[in-house]
């Protein structure tokens, strides 16, 4: 039977070619999409899966409450472990990471900073399970020894063998002086702990000075690189464990410290991303969600077209359904037999949509980790997933036309008393109509974040950021101070000033300052930029009152934006200057007050902000060229001036134009993504427009026929099936207005300086479906008028 | 095997009703040829889908084999369509897009017969109208009276008790009414099933034993 039904399917799909051709690219892009999703949750979810015992195993982190800013991290206390082992009875194991990226010197040659380096005791590995090599965990219980991977042994070692690797010298920083003592084995299949190299906990432990200035001895040390795991005993709850935890931790803390520790199962450690994962890229659950519900709407349009044309041809389908009813058919076998058929359908869908995944995985390779590839279709998880997802979208897409056509009458059919489905062309309209709603929503959000994002990036940042750029000197201040002589004497640099940051940067620095009245009277968290006297005109940010600092190293003098003084009670800008601000328990007068300039993306407000003179703007050089400078050149120059200064470092400037890319990274990919869904969404829904269409003319040839014996012009006839589209476009473009504006609201609130919805985003997308719609249906109509009448009449 | 009991059929239409068949009562016995004859509009084609249980009455009673057949579930009517009761139409009704072979085989799958049983019914009725050579043919490549001619096999596969048969020469030209009619005869014969035909043609009633004459939904 099954087989029998199999076969009508595949007859019928190769009688209806264009038909079928619509359903399945309609449904091919939606499976497509799924099955790139699919690829990423199975991906994630895969991480850290392998450890043994991982139910019984957490990470100690903390939420570090500092008045109004939380902070969460993996830092803590370093001398906590030696009490977890000791005094917590139900911890079976602990341990600790401590990420290390050290400049990494073997004899004479320079590696540069290294990354995936941490400290580590010999008890780590008896909680992560390595493969070693050479050596052993013990190795790891004396100072100055360090155990590295096969690839880090490859790296540093290249053409040594692994046993000669043994005994070798490695430098850290210039001054740590480590043996490699073991060879382990990377882990294998996904995972978050991808060190490289284990350096002795006890280098620096055995060592007071080290241990003091890295801190390992202070109950107040939160360094996120710092990670500690426990091994629970087996029942061991772990809120009881993080009880203790507090309870240790309370003898030390601040008496009002509202501090918190808790256990973050390592299952969690991946999906995190508050906490975050040994810097490494972790499960990105909002994009997720987004691409999920992406996903669900391309299904959903694909199973419409299957509905649509599906009832529509109801009627050609009718007198085999009452055939088989008399010949003894039931209900049931009925639908099984179109359930059948969208079955199938889905299954070649299927495989298209498999082809299509490499096009895919390398479009949106910015959202998709790197492990994420074609190859993942070897694992079961993700083959399976493929016959489920055609039985779920077959039964989506083929449940409600397997129903009507099997509520047929048999001698309503054979009596040729069924022309189509009369009732069922009202659900066609509503279904098309859903159809471009989804497809203009699309458009107009596309439009609105192409909008707001041109908004954002053209918007006046209250400073000049044009052909600028900063060096970040690696060095000593008198390196910094011996750069900035030597590219004073260039005549292409127009000038050069000191700033630990750019006006506009990712990083902030904050700290608490009291100023004037009110809220700010009292020790408030301001952002601080650390600049020098050059600073205010470099970047041409407007003095509003008083003047601009004088040339010092130190913390002198004050300057605020206005912002800050609104906020600290001065009703004019005026009013501020000379008023005490006290900082770091100090006193310092504000001598001038900027206008307000945007120190982050425009999702953030502009708020209270001192800048001041400090030594630590000599981190980075900021340098301006003439106009009429050859930039090729001078950059040219001014990197053989670096490399005199820093000979082993890496020659890098930063564009302050390029800082603001970083933070439109999220809209620039959704952009992207609304782009390509809109496409897509456009392609199937006009499709399946096509298919009714086709389905309508051939429908209504005879009337074509008699209509055109009585007169009627092809024009007329085209505008007669406009006319239908038509009003189910408008309909859709009322729907989607209201939606596309509700949603696209409440997304813009995401930004603290946004467009108002530009009005004629709407009737444009409307205008733009129309046209679509119209010329997919009036093509259609053209070719049925342009038929004699003679021939569409003796078809009947 | 049916008995009508004034067995009445009206369609509403506006305020008042249109009535095909009035107070019909009839008796077909098992193993007659009946042919029921009327002019067009009369109801025929009415009586005949509800004797085959296409259809349902307005009024009155029905017995199929004895048993009442209002008081029957789909699943029942199913079975009786799955086994005891095999149609021929006019217009063939085969199903475009299955073989002869498959179009025939079609009703032994309804009654989920074993595969090998189904070959060999299907053979043995290709082997007896002479179509083998056409088993993998599409219906659109057959003549009209060969089409015919599988609605019959497919109607006799299931080995039914009775078939009913609506104008089943009325598409075809008189050399091949008349081979069908034949068969008809022979079928009813041999086999024994009880043929229920509805016709214009006298000729055609001719090859039955009971004629049942209706006029203006009456019978007469």
């Amino acid at each position: 039977m099954i087989r029998n039904y199999i076969r009508i399917a595949l007859r019928n799909l190769w009688k209806n070619k264009f038909m079928s051709v619509v359903n399945i690219l309609g449904l091919s892009v939606g499976l497509s999409a799924a099955l790139v999703i699919w690829m990423i949750v199975h991906y994630d979810l895969s991480f850290d899966t392998f450890h043994k015992d991982r139910d019984r195993m957490y990470r100690v982190v903390s939420k570090l409450d500092f008045n109004k800013m939380i902070i969460k991290t993996s830092g803590v206390p370093i001398p906590m472990l030696p009490e977890l082992r000791a005094n917590v009875p139900g911890v079976e194991k602990a341990a600790l990471i401590y990420q290390y990226s050290p400049n990494v010197k073997i004899k004479e040659q320079k590696f540069g900073v290294q990354k995936r380096i941490a400290f580590a005791e010999p008890e780590y590995f008896s909680l992560i399970d390595y493969k070693w090599i050479y050596g052993s965990p013990a190795v790891l219980k004396n100072p100055l020894q360090t155990v590295l991977t096969e690839e880090r042994a490859a790296q540093y070692f290249p053409g040594t063998a692994l046993q000669d690797v043994i005994g070798r010298e490695v430098t850290y920083d210039d001054s740590i002086r480590v043996a490699v003592s073991g060879i382990v084995q990377s882990l294998k299949g996904n995972t978050d702990f991808t060190f490289q190299e284990f350096v002795s906990m006890q280098t620096v432990l055995s060592d007071q000075g080290l241990k003091k200035m890295r801190g390992w001895d202070a109950w107040n040390n939160f360094n996120s690189g710092i990670s500690m795991f426990v091994k629970l005993r087996p029942g061991v709850e772990k809120e009881k464990i993080e009880a203790r935890i507090m309870g240790i931790t309370k003898a030390h803390d601040d008496e009002d410290s509202k501090n918190q520790y808790t256990l973050q199962p390592l299952r969690e450690i991946h999906f995190n991303s508050e906490i975050g994962a040994f810097d490494q890229r972790q499960a990105n659950l909002p994009v997720l969600y987004k691409l999920g519900a992406l996903v669900v709407f391309l299904l959903l349009l694909g199973c419409i077209n299957f509905v649509n044309l599906q009832t529509a041809q109801a009627g050609e389908r009718a007198k085999e359904i009452g055939i088989r009813k008399s010949l003894g058919s039931s209900k049931g076998r009925v639908i099984l037999q179109f359930l059948g058929e969208s079955f199938v359908l889905t299954a070649f869908a299927a495989a298209l949509s498999v082809l299509m995944v490499p096009g895919i995985l390398s479009a949106f390779n910015s959202f998709i980790p790197d492990g994420v590839t074609m190859a993942m279709f070897a694992e079961w998880q993700i083959f399976l997933f493929i016959p489920i997802l055609v039985l779920l979208v077959g039964l989506m897409a083929g449940i409600y036309p397997s129903f009507v056509l099997a509520r047929f009458q048999p001698v309503a059919v054979l009596k040729n008393q069924v022309h189509g489905i009369k009732g069922k062309a009202r659900l066609r309209q509503v279904l098309t109509i859903s159809q471009f709603s989804i497809a203009l929503v699309l458009i107009m959000a596309t439009v609105i974040v192409g909008e707001q994002t041109k908004y954002a990036y053209r918007k006046d940042l209250g400073f000049d950021k044009e052909a600028r750029f900063f060096l970040k000197a690696p060095g000593s201040r008198a390196t910094t101070e011996a750069l900035k002589a030597k590219l004073d004497a260039f005549p292409e640099v127009e000038m050069l000033s000191y700033g630990y940051s750019a006006p506009l940067s990712l990083g902030t620095s904050s700290t608490t300052m009291s100023l004037g009245t009110g809220e700010m009277a009292e020790k408030a968290m301001v952002e601080a930029k650390y600049i020098d006297a050059n600073y205010v005109p470099f970047y041409k940010i407007k003095l509003l009152a008083g003047r601009n600092i004088l040339p010092s190293d130190t913390a002198r003098e004050m300057l605020i934006n206005e912002s800050y003084a609104r906020a600290a009670g001065f009703a004019k800008p005026e009013d501020a200057i000379g008023q005490l601000l006290s900082f770091n328990d100090k006193k310092k007068p504000v001598v001038g007050v900027v206008a307000d300039f945007h120190t982050k993306g425009m999702q953030t407000e502009i708020m209270p902000l001192a800048l001041t003179s400090d030594w630590l703007a000599k981190t980075s050089l900021h340098v301006s060229l003439h106009r009429d400078a050859d930039v090729h050149r001078t950059m040219d120059k001014i990197k053989a001036a670096w490399n005199e200064v820093f000979p082993n470092d890496e020659f890098k400037a930063t564009y302050v134009d390029d800082a603001l890319e970083i933070f439109y990274q999220s809209e620039k990919r959704l952009n992207q993504l609304l782009s390509w869904a809109t496409g897509v969404a456009i392609f199937i829904s006009c499709l399946g427009l096509l298919g009714l269409a086709i389905y309508a003319t051939r429908q209504r040839t005879k009337e074509i026929g008699i209509r055109k014996v009585l007169g009627a012009s092809v024009g007329s006839i085209v505008m007669l099936f406009s006319k239908d589209v038509t009003k189910l476009i408008c309909i859709a473009a009322f729907i989607a207005t209201g939606i596309a504006w509700y949603a696209m609201d409440s997304w813009l609130q995401n930004f603290a300086y946004h467009i108002n919805i530009p009005w004629w985003v709407f009737p444009l997308a409307a205008a733009a479906a129309l046209l679509l719609g119209l010329v997919t249906v009036a093509s259609q109509a053209f070719k049925a008028a342009m038929v004699n009448p003679v021939r569409s009449l003796k078809s009947e | 095997m049916i008995q009508l009991r004034n067995i009445s059929k009206h369609y509403p239409v506006g305020f008042g009703k249109h009535e095909i068949l009035k107070e019909v009562n009839l008796v077909i016995h098992e193993g007659e040829f009946v042919s029921i004859m009327g002019p067009s509009g009369s109801g025929k084609s009415t009586l005949l889908h509800i004797l085959g249980l296409l259809e349902e009455p307005s009024d009155g009673e029905y017995l199929f084999q004895g048993e009442l057949v209002h008081k029957m579930n789909d699943k029942k009517r199913t079975q009786l369509h799955r086994g005891a009761i095999g149609f021929v139409f006019q217009a063939y009704h085969l199903i475009d897009e299955l073989t002869v072979y498959e179009n025939i085989e079609t009703p032994l799958l309804y009654k989920n017969m074993p595969s090998s049983e189904r070959k060999s019914r299907v053979a043995d009725i290709l082997d007896r109208f002479n179509m083998v050579a056409k088993k993998d043919l599409f219906p659109n490549q057959l003549s009209g009276g060969q089409q015919q001619l599988v609605g019959i096999a497919r109607a006799i596969v299931a080995e039914p008790t009775v078939i009913f048969a609506d104008e089943p020469t009325g598409n075809l030209h008189s050399d091949q009414a008349k081979s069908i009619m034949e068969l008809f005869a022979e079928l009813n014969k041999k086999d024994g099933i009880t043929i229920v035909q509805v016709t214009h043609s006298d000729l055609n009633a001719g090859y039955g034993n009971k004629v049942i004459e209706i006029m203006d939904g009456r019978v007469k």
